[in-house]
């Protein structure tokens, strides 16, 4: 009988070289330069969220719990503040998107707080779980987000107690709204608004199901409108149109990239590890999907290898490569784009929070380039 | 074979476990578990450490899966022994959440037709979900066998707060082979997603349910 002898290689060798000498992989990706780079110290970059205007805010959440904030101008970083208050792990951060002075921050302590840039020393407001009583057990948050409307916050929680919820709260005063706690059975891994509308939701757990909801529904069960089977364990979820049509594509907890109608049976484009490693040029051991974000009616995949750093154009019939990061020196855990002010934010293990300008009108006409000339 | 665990490391050991588990008989079939201990690793700020992983061999072979079927579905089930309901079967259910959480006890997983799929929360409400067996997508592009043999063999792993994982990867009455191919399947895909592959391994160990827990590296 045989045991397969290839499969060890990648995993004893963990070789990071590239499947392509320098010539192809400079005829494949563009090449994105770094303009600027700022040590956190020897902490894990989490997760980064910005402004959108030019001079733009930019919040880290580091691995500390604590974040801290800068300014980018003319392509020089600024730290502005250091905010800490959490004392668990911080799950996301977002900037308000009506008040470039705001951002929020959730942890795993179970809360969510708003901070005010203009106010270091503490959290403006703390939401939590006002209906919890004395002795039962805080629900870990794993995920939360903003409705568009700027009135709703959402969070996933772990599983507690047997119990996965997704709580409610109005912006506006800090007692729960409601909560669901019938649709998954375990860690809630993201909740995401629909961008145009408040009232649609979707959640994605390590059960393997995205569910979607119509939040217009007086109860759950009339709530939960689709649930989508991933067969996999949903790590993070991002919402994405090509013309009116919105989509929804889902990274793996195994780094495999899943495309779905909202409406779907099953996923209408699959990428699996070993499909973006080919990709990227790399060995699949040592590959990951670093972030997806919507770019131009496709995907933007940013990928990584150990310290290689690599983007790729997903769209429904076309899978192309985009740019490499070549200044890249760590493990990607954190992203944020601006297609308008071309730019690229990262963030990582290494402690690094690099500022990228690529040029994003080059993708297409790159695209367009292979295109004829492959005719 | 990996340099790490050598052939003859891994028969000797799945042979261990096998061997000990014949000497005292239980009266159930024992499961064999892989137990993966994790170093250099952190889990409040490591990537989660979790996945599904399809084995060659179905480690648990007593599963039952019902089909949710469309016409076709439900006359390939009938015609193969597989237990399955149609569309009027379920709306007989009407939400009623007591019916909807005896069927999801009566079986281990679910598998449903296109047509049926995208229905289950306006026919069943969020009562499968809540089981955590909502039905995986039964498509009549393969063979209806193959997919519950997928369903079967697929296993679930997810490392929580603390550095070890246990997974079910068989159980004792597969031959010495079987079980080799599933545990050496499973290390190999564990470690590929581990940030420093084997520098972030600690320890690994096999072991049979009742059996002591045997060490493999």
């Amino acid at each position: 009988m045989e045991i397969e002898e290839n499969v060890d290689d990648f995993n004893d060798s963990c070789s990071d070289s590239d499947l392509a000498d320098i010539e192809e992989l400079n005829s494949l990706f563009l090449p994105c330069h770094n303009v600027s780079s700022q040590s956190v110290g020897p902490k894990y970059i989490l997760h980064i969220s910005a402004t959108n205007d030019t001079n733009c805010n930019i919040v880290t959440a580091l691995s500390d719990a604590s974040c801290d904030v800068f300014n980018l101008t003319e392509s020089q970083l600024h730290k502005l503040n250091k905010f800490q208050e959490h004392n668990q792990k911080l799950i996301d951060c977002k900037f308000s998107s009506d008040n470039r002075n705001l951002f929020f921050t959730g942890s795993s302590d179970g809360t969510i707080k708003i901070w005010d840039l203009r106010v270091p020393t503490e959290s403006v407001i703390t939401f939590k779980d006002t209906t919890l009583t004395e002795g039962s057990s805080v629900k870990p948050l794993s995920s939360f987000d903003v409705s568009p409307s700027n009135i709703l916050l959402a969070a996933g929680t772990e599983l507690t107690d047997g119990d996965a919820y997704i709580l409610f709260w109005d912006i506006r005063n800090t007692a729960l709204l409601g909560a669901y706690w019938e649709s998954h059975t375990d860690d809630i891994t993201q909740v995401k608004f629909h961008p145009n509308d408040s009232n649609k939701l979707i959640s994605g757990s390590t059960d393997k199901l995205i569910n979607i909801y119509n939040l217009l529904e007086s109860n759950e069960d009339d709530a939960l409108q689709e649930c989508l089977n991933t067969e996999a364990l949903v790590e993070e979820l991002q919402w994405f149109n090509v013309g009116k049509q919105w989509k929804i594509s889902c990274v793996t907890s195994t780094n495999d990239l899943q495309l779905w109608e909202t409406d779907g049976a099953e996923p209408y484009k699959c990428l699996s590890r070993v499909d973006i490693a080919s990709q990227i040029k790399k060995n699949p051991g040592n590959t990951y999907i670093a972030a997806i974000h919507p770019l131009r009616n496709s995907l933007f995949a940013l990928c990584g290898s150990n310290n290689s750093l690599r983007s790729l154009n997903i769209s429904t019939h076309d899978l192309n490569s985009g740019y490499q990061c070549l200044e890249n020196t760590q493990r990607v855990r954190s992203s944020w784009i601006n297609e308008h002010t071309n730019l690229l934010l990262t963030g990582g293990e290494k402690g690094k929070l690099d500022v990228w300008k690529p040029d994003f009108s080059q993708l297409n006409l790159k695209d367009l380039k292979r295109k004829n000339g492959s005719q | 074979m990996s340099s790490k665990v050598s052939r003859d490391t891994l028969y000797e050991c799945v042979n261990s476990v096998l061997t000990t588990s014949k000497d005292k008989k239980r009266n159930f079939l024992e499961t064999v578990e892989i137990q993966i201990g994790l170093k250099n690793y952190d889990p409040q700020k490591d990537k989660r450490f979790s996945g599904t992983v399809k084995l060659k061999h179905i480690p648990r072979p007593k599963m039952q899966v019902c089909v949710l079927g469309d016409q076709q579905h439900c006359d390939e089930a009938k015609a193969n022994n597989v237990p399955f309901m149609d569309v009027e079967a379920l709306k007989k259910l009407n939400k009623n959440k007591k019916l909807v959480k005896k069927l999801a006890k009566k079986y281990d997983a679910f598998l449903a037709s296109e047509a049926l799929i995208k229905q289950i929360p306006r026919l069943l409400g969020p009562g499968l979900n809540k089981a955590g067996k909502f039905p995986g997508l039964l498509s009549h592009q393969e063979s209806m066998t193959q997919k519950i043999d997928e369903v079967k063999a697929t296993i679930k792993f997810q490392m929580k707060k603390v550095l070890c994982l246990s997974v079910a990867v068989g159980h004792v009455d597969m031959t010495e082979d079987e079980l080799v191919q599933n545990v050496h399947l499973s290390i190999n895909f564990l470690v590929s997603l581990l940030k420093k592959h084997w520098q972030n391994v600690r320890s690994l160990h096999v072991k049979s349910s009742m059996g002591p827990p045997q060490r493999l590296y």
